[in-house]
């Protein structure tokens, strides 16, 4: 199964990114794939802060694009935008499957390889994998931290406002998402407990 | 893997009752079969005897348990939870189907269930049907869920003295922290008829 690891990530996160891409570089060497990062912080000051980073714990299989927000309507749509960059990437370079990996989340070296077995043995479209609540640790939570989405799906639904059926806000755009693969006759099932531990880092 | 289908069930679920039993009476994989009836009284047990009988189903059990009419129905559901608990522990079942007694789901439901708790070796998998007030929202509390005897081991319906109200929730919260794993699957199970009064 060919894998895109793709992670929106802006300066807000600096707290957890160094920490997390040396997860990423961890998780590299188990499961050799392929990582786009989109970063949407304002400047480019940060893109290079993350290629040292990067540098610094032996990643080199990397790209991270930039994607300037002329006006900053907040974190939803700045993530929403950066998923459908991600997307469309999964769709033009022919990847089976996107490995969405929030850059807050901590995980098991082996986490995408279960994530995998788990969708390949019950030929489901998506897998959410539980994080807890980065403010409430003892509220279980599983959207798009930890997910494997198969591009079936993804050549189905999108994540920008613009496309037809969608909602007029940007907030909870995971959840639509999830109802849009139900109503269009899909699947997905949500994971808790398989992958531990899983550390959801807040500031 | 020997089952245990077990099902709270009250006068007021009558409006689904016959259809529901007969649904059970499809479901193809053999299972044993209980239900707690905490209804007041025990006319009920009598009339759901003869939906039994109608629809054939003879390998079953109905356990009449009678609660303080005043208590809240979440109460009521949670301790006759508890009583098919026991049932499960004290008798070797391997699992427990729990399948709210409103809820038609298509035949061959238990062994999707079973399928799916091998993919991952889950200890719990719940399967969504759609909120029965709200067509658009997704449910997955008890209603249709494989639940394995390891998880009920460490996991009770009791719930110490704190409300009742929206204990399967917690129970969910309870599962994971004594080390249980949960599969919630949503539209892999189709289609599941969430019946309304």
């Amino acid at each position: 199964m060919k894998i895109l690891i793709g992670t929106p990530i802006h300066q807000v996160k600096d707290y957890a990114m160094e920490r997390w891409l040396e997860n990423v570089s961890k998780l590299l060497k188990e499961s050799p794939t392929d990582f786009l990062m989109v970063d949407n912080s304002p400047g480019l000051g940060y893109v290079e802060k993350v290629k040292g980073y990067c540098k610094k714990y032996g990643i080199k299989n990397y790209q991270i694009k930039h994607l300037d927000m002329t006006h900053d309507n907040g974190a939803d749509e700045r993530i929403g935008r950066s998923r459908e960059v991600i997307r469309q990437e999964v769709l033009t370079q022919n990847y089976d499957a996107w490995f969405s990996w929030e850059s807050d989340q901590l995980i098991p070296p082996d986490a995408l390889t279960k994530l995998v077995m788990i969708m390949e043995a019950g030929n489901y479209m998506m897998i959410s994998h539980n994080s807890w609540s980065r403010e409430i640790p003892t509220e279980p939570m599983a959207a798009f931290g930890c997910a494997l989405i198969s591009r079936k799906v993804l050549e189905k639904y999108g994540f920008l406002l613009e496309y037809p059926d969608m909602p007029n806000i940007w907030h909870g755009g995971d959840v639509w998402f999830k109802k849009q693969v139900i109503k269009g006759g899909g699947n997905y099932v949500e994971v808790y407990g398989a992958i531990n531990p899983i550390y959801h880092l807040n500031e | 893997m020997k089952i245990l289908i077990g099902t709270p069930i009250n006068q007021v679920k009558d409006y689904s009752m016959e259809r529901w039993l007969e649904n059970v009476s499809r479901l193809e994989y053999p299972a044993d079969f209980l239900m707690v009836d905490n209804s007041t009284g025990l006319d009920y047990v009598e009339k759901v005897k003869g939906y039994c009988q109608k629809y054939g189903i003879k390998n079953y059990q109905i356990k009449h348990v009678e609660f303080d009419p005043a208590m809240i129905p979440d109460e009521k559901i949670e301790r006759s939870e508890e009583l098919i608990r026991q049932e499960v522990l004290a008798r070797g079942y391997d699992a427990w189907f729990s399948w709210e007694c409103d809820q038609i789901v298509p035949t061959n439901t238990l062994n999707k269930l079973i399928e799916m708790m091998n993919s991952g070796n889950f200890t719990v998998v719940n399967c969504n049907s759609w909120a029965r007030k709200n067509p658009t929202e997704n449910n997955t509390d008890l209603g249709c869920v494989l639940i394995k005897r390891e998880c009920l081991e460490k996991t009770s319906f009791l719930n110490n003295g704190q409300r009742f109200f929206g204990n399967d929730a917690w129970f969910k919260i309870r599962a994971l922290k004594n080390g249980s794993n949960y599969l919630e699957a949503y539209g892999v199970i189709n289609p599941i008829y969430h019946l309304d009064g």
